[in-house]
């Protein structure tokens, strides 16, 4: 078991660490056209959109807790709220929807 | 900028990484792997939604290969923003620092580096600070949870598969509730995902790669619809 892990592990070290490092070595003083730009800098944006859905609904294990977390951080972003607060409201809004 | 700027900037980033980690470690023991390999896994590979992935498989006694693969699909995401990245970086710095600075590379670094790059290029010391106060925040957090998963009750433990998905909400929708745009754009990416997850995967649940594509695309339709300074706000 130990052995094998440790080839699994290292396997997965090598396939998470190149697509991180690659393009931030390669693309050194490289001119960005602007229509590229734009298309980029909505990535953030779009990434986080698709991380969130649908995976949310299947994170609790009930899809109404999950939509209760939804409902409460996305409204606790609107009020501005920092990300560690927004956090700990997730878990417990879950926690108390799945006491009934 | 300093190391100590970029250790002010993960801040939220490692308080959310705690909870975060704490709901690996439990998880991790939950379901039966060594705690060696728990922590492993924090220390080498440091990217959560695979880690939480990992867990399931190496439970499953999924084939090292078949994990290797997930893994590799999952994080290839990460290519888009090392990309993305690049671009503000300072022109001069070199290969090596560039390497360092790739290995912390994740959804939360990425995203708060691309705030304090919109309008100025960001040097080695501020993303090093950043990244590596996170990475250390993951990996304590990691054996805090192993320590704690013993007397963390049960339903407690059920509730924390949601901290991710919060914490991708609070770093997501402030920008979005600043553009009209935005919000659409946020929108139509989650439908268009939903729909592509459901009809191009045999189980119906996302993959990396349903991720990648739905992402661009949804970055692809943007580029007609929002103006630079919608980004930037």
């Amino acid at each position: 078991m130990v052995e094998n892990y440790l080839l699994t592990v290292a396997g997965m070290t090598f396939v998470t660490y190149l697509p991180r490092a690659l393009p931030l070595v390669l693309f050194k003083n490289v001119q960005i056209p602007d229509k590229l730009d734009k298309f980029l800098s909505l990535i953030p944006f779009t990434m986080l959109s698709a991380l969130i859905f649908p995976s949310i609904f299947g994170s609790t294990g009930n899809v109404y807790s999950a939509l209760g977390a939804l409902t409460v951080c996305v409204f606790a972003s609107y009020r501005k709220l920092n990300p560690t607060l927004i956090v700990l409201l997730g878990i417990s809004t879950v926690y108390i929807l799945q006491q009934f | 900028m300093s190391i100590k700027d970029g250790f002010k900037s993960a801040v939220p980033v490692m308080m959310g990484y705690i909870p975060l980690a704490i709901a690996y470690g439990v998880l991790g023991k939950a379901a039966g792997l060594p705690d060696a390999l728990i922590v492993l896994l924090s220390i080498m590979v440091f990217a959560g939604a695979s880690q939480f992935l990992a867990i399931s498989l190496f439970a499953g006694g999924v084939l090292p290969l078949e994990i290797i693969f997930t893994t590799f699909i999952i994080n290839s995401r990460h290519m888009i923003m090392s990309t993305s990245l690049s671009r503000k970086l300072e022109d001069h710095m070199g290969i090596f620092k560039r390497g360092v600075i790739a290995f912390g590379v994740t959804d939360e670094t990425f995203s708060v580096s691309s705030v304090q790059g919109k309008d100025r290029k960001l040097n080695a010391r501020y993303l090093i600070g950043l990244n590596f106060s996170s990475y250390f925040a993951w990996v304590a957090g990691t054996v805090i949870g192993i320590f704690f998963s013993s007397i963390l009750p049960a339903s407690l433990e059920a509730s924390m598969g949601i901290a991710l998905y919060a914490l991708f909400i609070a770093l997501l929708f402030p920008s979005a509730f600043r553009s009209k745009h935005i919000m659409i754009l946020v929108v139509i990416t989650g439908i268009f995902h939903i729909l592509i997850a459901f009809y191009f995967t045999s189980n119906g649940k996302p993959t990396g790669w349903t991720i990648v594509i739905s992402s661009l695309i949804g970055a692809f339709i943007g580029i007609f619809f929002i103006e630079e300074d919608e980004i930037h706000g």
